[in-house]
């Protein structure tokens, strides 16, 4: 593959030129209800080529090796004739010239657990779900299992091989009775091991008595609250509220974006510490080299409250003369990199979770995450329920809690981060551009924010 | 790929569905051209019943039939259990869903499109960030299976967008539209309007109390509404026991007004297919009649389950819409607009398609929202979310739907008028 690949993308005549190439499996096993709904094997095999000419990209990807030339004249005759319209000039940070071969140390690989052994796992799951209570309708359970190679070459010399695992699921619950419907869910996943699954029982559990509980419970009241975010919900405000916003593809080419993203500006208090890694192994952000063939690094982003950093692919960090983080990703073959976050992260405070909700008179501990959106000023997500709180205790339970709010103003309101790190991981994935689901995580501890817009009933 | 069946066990019966895509197109971003990209993708789909199981393999690998069933044979004994038989050879109805037109846009006469749409936005305001993208896109799609049915279509479908982000300080405005046909037939000058009325409508902000309002919801946004309908007149949904409305078939649900639709037949449409992903020809299917829960979309194994016919939305993964139509009301947007004393018309929104549908809760941030006073639009709203019940909404605090529809994607929506809608603002 070395060679070939090596020998192609010389072929190109450009500024530069990359070849990536894929060969994964993906074992996909779904029960919906009562019973298996699916297994799936699938086998994506292809690649991409990507040409930069005066500034200007082309891209062409293809399934055949076969076809491997004429991409590579694809992706530069497109590649000069956007350079000859923009006329203007490539410039990548550059990166060290690699030769590696990378795989995972892992805890239990999922090549060395028999079919036979993770039916018997996820059946067991389905009983603990469907013989609960009742009240319990139906059992949704994904299994998602990825193992690619991945054949990365460009003009420079660089050359990597990477093999990588992801293992992303859900475990979750329906109770229903009449017109009252409501689904509880956890989450496992992890880069390097099978071992993410087991075990999950007393989760399962607590989940299952979540989605019988919240039946009765009611609608919580929409307004503006004090909310209290678990270590999942952290995870998912950090990456949806402010992760997006620091990827510099956002930035790179937009000065008004770039002003209000200086770097030096402080955004929020000095308890608040965010950064973005490809390290923890464990997790699906994990990444050894990104999709440009660079090295991943802890990026931190704010320090201290103060703006620090941003997430960049070669051409935003040469267009911004700033450090490279190995954050060019694409979802697979088909899609060129973008700046994408992989394990992003709020360090943790010193706040236990007794301290952050003594003083609380009227507010909202939302727990777990279900999905949200930001459009780099505004932002929502979804917990999985919530708990109202009333002068300083947890009080009662509420379902479809939303949160909305600016920013800027929320991190500025964060005033409080908490003791208790720990992380997100589950079935779904990020989505950008068109390319979702892309593995991330997040490793955060709880947070308080003042003046949450919460949605809900009157 | 008659190669695989070839080497079926005696006891199977094997369908093999193969999807080829051409896809091009060029993109601008921050007011200026960004790139092209093109991209093929052939993709082949096994599906084996073996002993009552079902296993699947997919894979885009030249050549790899044979291996396409080896994974499907190590599977089956873990299958899903069926209760049905692939159909056999069957008649269906030619849609004329394929442009030759299509075909021979090149990259030069799509970035020509491209900078003409940008410019228009940048000759109303050279301060905005303009972007836009025109994409073309080749589908060859082929259904055979060892009982008999042999299928193929083609479709084409040309795309075009225009939107822009306007930043003031920490004041982010970010609007935009897109157009789809299966034709290079797009009206650009509309998409331009479309555009060009948003910013000016938005480009000012103004502020909203907490409380309930009147709102009108833009077709694009109308999707997030109905989803709690379609999610539950779903047939997996139905027979999994998650449904709500399961029991409600035939009885008075909603406002009459209220008729959707499901139509996979369309011609010249870009989600219209001759047949489903199982080889069932398509069909109109109207999923709510004046109000009234009519009909629940199926595939094979659903329709087996539910004592009925698959009504030919299979996708393989359970029954899916084609083409969903709420049918529209009879005054237009204008008057929609001009009856309202104080609410608000969301032309964005985020989040808004998170949580469990099957309550009928929808709920998510405004994005692009503007405030209407005294049946005119008087600026953009901001820090606010919306929460309204489908269920309870739809029936009770219905205020019309526009003339106006709009298609995009797989739906075609009017504009939406509901009463009693919670606006929370920060």
């Amino acid at each position: 593959m070395k060679d070939i690949l090596g020998s192609a993308v010389k072929l190109a005549g450009v500024d530069y030129c990359e070849i990536r190439f894929e060969e994964s499996e993906l074992l996909s096993i779904s029960y919906q209800g009562k019973g298996l709904d699916r297994i799936t094997r699938d086998t994506p095999y292809g690649g991409n080529v990507r040409a930069l000419y005066k500034g200007g990209w082309g891209f062409a990807s293809f399934n055949s090796l076969d076809d491997l030339k004429g991409a590579v004249e694809s992706a530069a005759k497109q590649a000069r004739l956007t350079g000859d319209r923009q006329g203007g000039e490539s410039k990548l940070a550059p990166a060290p010239v690699v030769e590696d071969e990378h795989i995972p140390e892992y805890t239990l690989d999922p090549r060395g657990v028999s079919l036979d052994e993770k039916m018997r796992i996820l059946n067991g799951y389905l009983d603990a779900i469907l013989g609960y209570d009742s009240a319990i309708t139906a059992a949704q359970i994904v299994y998602n299992e990825r193992l690619s190679n991945i054949y990365f070459a460009n003009s420079e010399g660089t050359y990597i091989k990477q093999e990588k695992l992801d293992i992303g699921s859900s475990l979750g619950a329906t109770a229903r009775r009449g017109m009252t419907t409501v689904s509880k869910r956890i989450g496992r996943g992890s880069s390097i091991g099978f071992d993410c699954m087991l075990n999950a029982y007393d989760d399962l559990r607590e989940a299952c008595g979540l989605a019988v509980r919240l039946l009765d419970a009611p609608q919580v009241k929409a307004g503006v609250y004090t909310v209290v975010c678990d270590p999942a919900l952290a995870g998912l405000f950090v990456h949806e509220a402010f992760g997006h916003l620091s990827e510099a593809d956002n930035a790179y080419k937009n000065p008004q974006l770039a002003k209000a993203m200086t770097l030096g500006r402080v955004l929020g208090r000095d308890i608040l510490t965010i950064y973005d890694t490809g390290e923890y192994s464990k997790n699906r952000g994990y990444l050894k080299y990104d999709d440009e063939g660079v090295a991943t690094r802890r990026t931190y982003l704010v320090k201290d409250g103060v703006l620090v950093g941003r997430l960049h692919s070669r051409e935003t960090a040469g267009i911004m003369g700033e450090e490279l983080t190995g954050s060019a990703r694409a979802l697979n073959y088909t899609f060129p990199p973008l700046v994408r976050m992989r394990n992003t992260c709020i360090a943790p405070g010193e706040s236990s979770f007794e301290d952050m909700i003594k003083d609380v008179k009227l507010g909202l501990y939302a727990v777990g995450s279900g999905g949200g959106q930001t459009n780099g000023e505004m932002f929502n997500f979804m917990a999985g329920h919530g708990f109202m709180i009333r002068d300083g205790k947890l009080a009662e339970l509420v379902k479809d809690v939303k949160l909305m709010g600016n920013v800027f103003t929320t991190l500025e309101n964060i005033d409080m981060v908490g003791n208790d790190l720990d992380a997100r991981d589950g079935a779904g994935g990020c989505g950008k551009g068109g390319q979702m689901p892309l593995p991330t995580s997040g490793l955060c501890p709880s947070i308080r924010i003042q003046n949450v817009i919460v949605g809900g009933g009157k | 790929m008659a190669v695989a069946f070839k080497n079926l066990p005696k006891d199977a019966q094997a369908e093999i569905h193969r999807r080829t895509t051409r896809s091009w197109g060029v993109r601008f971003q921050n007011s200026m051209f960004e790139g092209t990209s093109h991209s093929s993708h052939d993709l082949k789909t096994l599906r084996l019943i073996k002993s009552g199981k079902m296993s699947v393999a997919t894979g885009t690998k030249p050549g790899s039939e044979d291996e396409l069933l080896k994974s499907a044979l190590e599977l089956s004994k873990y299958g899903t259990s069926v209760g049905y038989d692939f159909p056999g050879a069957s008649e269906f109805e030619e849609i004329e869903l394929a442009n030759s037109d299509v075909v021979e846009i090149d990259f030069p006469e799509m970035i020509d499109i491209g900078d003409d749409l940008l410019q228009s936005i940048l000759r109303v305001d050279k301060n905005v960030r303009a972007s836009a993208s025109v994409g073309a896109q080749e589908v060859e799609a082929s259904l055979v299976n060892t009982n008999g049915f042999s299928g193929k279509y083609k479709k084409t479908v040309f795309r075009a967008s225009l939107g822009a982000q306007y930043i003031q300080g920490d004041d982010f405005l970010r609007f935009g539209e897109f157009k789809s046909s299966w034709a290079n037939d797009i009206d650009y000058d509309d998409l331009k309007k479309e555009v060009i009325r948003l910013f000016e409508w938005a480009k000012e902000t103004t502020d909203i109390k907490a409380g309930t309002y009147p709102v009108i919801f833009a077709p694009g946004q109308v999707g997030h509404l109905t989803r709690p309908f379609i999610a539950s007149l779903n047939g997996k949904a139905v027979t999994r026991g998650i449904s709500p409305l399961e029991e409600r078939i035939g009885q008075q649900l909603l406002d009459p007004r209220v008729t959707l639709i499901d139509d996979g037949t369309l011609p010249r449409e870009v989600s219209s297919v001759p047949f489903d992903r199982e080889g069932v020809p398509t069909q109109m299917n109207v999923l709510i009649d004046k109000g009234v829960p009519k009909q629940i979309l199926t595939d094979l194994e659903t329709a087996k389950q539910l004592g009925s016919r698959s009504t030919g939305n299979g996708r393989g993964t359970g029954p899916e819409p084609h083409r969903v139509i709420l049918l529209p009301g009879e005054v237009p947007l204008e008057q929609l607009i001009a009856d309202i004393g104080l609410g608000v018309i969301v032309f964005g929104t985020m989040g808004a398609w998170t949580g469990n549908p099957f309550g009928g809760n929808v709920s998510g941030t405004i994005s692009l929202g503007l405030k209407i006073v005294n049946g005119k639009i008087a600026g953009r709203v901001k820090n606010c979310m919306f929460s309204m019940n489908s269920f309870k909404h739809f029936k009770d605090h219905l205020i019309g739907f526009s003339k106006e529809v709009k298609a995009a994607g797989g739906a075609t929506y009017p504009y939406v008028a509901l009463d009693d809608v919670v606006v929370t603002t920060g």
